[in-house]
């Protein structure tokens, strides 16, 4: 990954307070436009962090049976954004695949809410996301990502093919638009914010 | 990856290259994944205090650097040192306990609906005004 920018820009003297941190995830499937998106709107290059996940598993070999241990690294991209009033709001976006989903929990938790970008021609990829935020009740929206300009689908439409429910706000959007990724944000901290009022 | 941070590439054999993948990350933590307070949130904020004066390990060291000039979350220092968040996550925690850093709390470690809401339409107010 190659990025022009500084990835140590803007930095907040020490001097001054320190920043109240608050986050959004974006999920959705794999090459979606996740970092495009966090890239249109973060202050920073979006940075790329690993986490490394352990897994146990039985297996039988010539020695008998043993325990396998196995280690998968799973990326994830993220941006920062400073707000006036000392924010620094952060982006992450999330590994989309099923098996990853139990990572999110650590992920999500004290988020405002995600953003789940989708892509109609690879709608499945979308399913295990909007399932995890509708059980857990994070705040959530569906941004439907139009490449090129072009919805290719009616919004209702790829509600009821995801089994949105209808109190979850539904857009389209442009991972490369600033504006459009701005339109997105404020949608679902709109939705956030109503959830909380109650 | 962006590689133009400069962090120590040591060749030399028992030391961590960070550009490794195949390396065993929590090698540097002792085999530990968690120190024994709370978990340190993703985005929260690390700040160092002052110059440690005794000798740290090498990450120690470069978390010590990264994170004196400027505030940087759990996940900047993941990113720049080419660590998994796991295992800066319990570095952090030990130089907090070793009195050299200070983790500035995220909203997420003190929820509370009024100040959460409040806090909610500073954001909604900044992204708009982006």
């Amino acid at each position: 990954m190659a990025y022009p920018r500084s990835d140590l820009a803007a930095p907040a003297p020490l001097a001054q307070a320190a920043p109240t941190t608050v986050k959004i995830v974006v999920a959705g499937g794999f090459a979606v436009g996740k970092t495009t998106l966090i890239g249109s709107i973060s202050d920073i290059d979006p940075l790329r962090t690993e986490a490394s996940l352990t897994e146990h598993s039985v297996g039988v070999d010539d020695a008998g049976e043993r325990t396998r241990k196995t280690e998968t690294t799973v990326a994830m991209d993220f941006g920062r954004i400073a707000l006036p009033g000392n924010l620094w709001l952060y982006l992450f976006g999330t590994p989309g695949q099923d098996r990853f989903l139990f990572m999110w929990d650590d992920l999500v938790r004290g988020a405002i809410g995600a953003v789940v970008l989708v892509d109609t021609d690879r709608l499945e990829q979308c399913f295990p996301a909007v399932d995890y935020f509708e059980a857990r009740q994070i705040p959530f929206v569906v941004a439907v990502n139009c490449f090129d300009g072009v919805a290719k689908h009616q919004l209702d439409d790829v509600r009821e093919a995801l089994a949105v429910p209808a109190h979850v706000p539904m857009m389209y959007t442009d991972a490369r638009s600033k504006v459009a990724t701005k339109q997105t944000l404020v949608l679902l901290v709109q939705h956030a914010m109503k959830r909380l009022a109650g | 990856m962006p590689g133009h941070d400069g962090e120590p590439d040591t060749g030399d054999p028992g030391e961590v290259v960070y550009e490794s993948a195949s390396i065993r990350p929590y090698a540097v933590t002792g085999g530990r994944t968690r120190t024994s307070g709370e978990l340190i949130p993703i985005e929260a904020l690390v700040s160092v205090l002052g110059k440690p004066s005794t000798a740290l390990s090498t990450e120690k060291t470069r978390i010590v650097e990264l994170a004196t000039a400027q505030y940087l979350s759990v996940a900047e220092l993941s990113a720049h040192m080419h660590l998994p968040v796991g295992v800066v996550r319990v570095l952090v925690g030990d130089l907090v306990e070793e009195g050299h850093a200070r983790v500035h709390g995220a909203v997420a470690s003190s929820y509370n609906p009024a100040t959460t809401l409040s806090v909610l339409e500073s954001v909604l107010d900044g992204i708009s005004a982006l």
